[in-house]
């Protein structure tokens, strides 16, 4: 069982209901893409990923950032049973999606760093460890289910 | 981007009856990089590379064998891994989808070490492939050479020395980055 005080509840908290799930949604899965470029191998069907402009300006993946950053949001409230809240995820992504669970590390770490941009001074070292805990939960939790 | 560090040769070099005379230390330059999937790099040197060549005239001749298994293995071990070969029907190590590619893996590694001096360049169609087509996540080069570790030791308990171990997990490390030297 992943233990949470309550400053860390607050901090993730604040951080997800200040955030415009619709900017940095698509912020975050547009940089993986172009970060780590082999995760576009499970977007064949998504349209032009030709270079970085391509990307971001990609309708599909942008509504597909902002599915991911509803998917989190789910975990934000449930904090107490993120693995069970994602039993069904994991599965989907495992089964269905044959995604390779380090990518969503990857994906996890585009995400710290969009939002650190959005925050700046307020990303302090104390809540950047807070949210790298809360994202270590969720990956654990998405890669659950493969077998 | 890349960090870079001055280092004296890594470990210390001792005679072994399994190597050739130890050459004076001599610094490398060791690129260290930070991002995810990447390794840092250690290149081979003449000892690595007289110890590989003992090992592989050891291992050649079951090489089908070994890859099968490294693959069986690899696919029990980290069930992640599954996710690139979608059509396999059957993952265990002598099922036949998994004998042909363990030998399709083999062939590529007998590429490499004929290139050992230029990985780079001899498996640059290899490189070209894992890129653009397979984009196999680099972090899952490290589990398939752990299975490596685990098959070369128990198959050949005597002639997997720590010091053949440490030479072959540099090649294989090596390996890997030329297969992901095109990546980006």
């Amino acid at each position: 069982m992943v233990e949470w005080t309550e400053q860390e509840r607050d901090i993730i908290n604040s951080i997800f209901s200040s955030l415009d799930y619709e900017d940095i949604g698509p912020k975050a899965l547009s940089r993986c893409l172009i970060v780590y470029p082999w995760t576009q191998r499970y977007f064949g069907g998504f349209g032009n990923l030709y270079n970085a402009n391509a990307i971001k300006s990609n309708p599909m993946i942008a509504a597909h950032g902002i599915r991911v950053l509803h998917g989190l949001d789910r975990a934000v409230k449930n904090m107490d049973n993120i693995k069970a809240t994602y039993a069904e995820l994991s599965v989907l992504h495992s089964e269905k999606l044959h995604v390779d669970p380090d990518n969503f590390k990857l994906l996890a770490d585009c995400l710290t760093i969009v939002i650190a941009a959005k925050l700046g001074s307020a990303f302090t070292p104390e809540v950047q460890a807070t949210f790298q805990k809360f994202v270590a939960v969720v990956v654990s939790a998405l890669g659950r289910q493969y077998h | 981007m890349g960090r870079w560090a001055l280092a004296q040769s890594p470990v210390g070099v001792t005679l072994q009856s399994d190597c050739i005379k130890a050459p004076h230390h001599h610094a490398v330059i060791i690129p260290v990089v930070s991002s995810t999937g990447t390794e840092a790099k250690m290149s081979l040197n003449s000892i690595d590379k007289e110890r590989i060549r003992i090992l592989w005239s050891k291992i050649s001749k079951d090489s089908d064998a070994i890859g099968a298994e490294a693959l069986g293995r690899l696919f029990a071990a980290h069930p992640q891994t599954k996710t690139y070969f979608t059509h396999f029907k059957d993952f265990t190590y002598n099922s036949p989808q998994v004998k042909e590619h363990g030998k399709l893996v083999m062939k590529g590694i007998k590429q490499a070490y004929e290139n050992i001096d230029d990985m780079v360049t001899g498996l640059l169609d290899l490189s070209e492939k894992h890129a653009f087509t397979l984009r196999v996540d680099p972090s899952n080069f490290k589990l398939l050479s752990s299975c490596f570790h685990v098959v070369l030791s128990k198959r050949y308990p005597n002639d997997y020395t720590d010091e053949a171990h440490l030479s072959f997990d540099k090649f294989l490390a090596n390996v890997a980055l030329a297969l992901s030297e095109k990546y980006r």
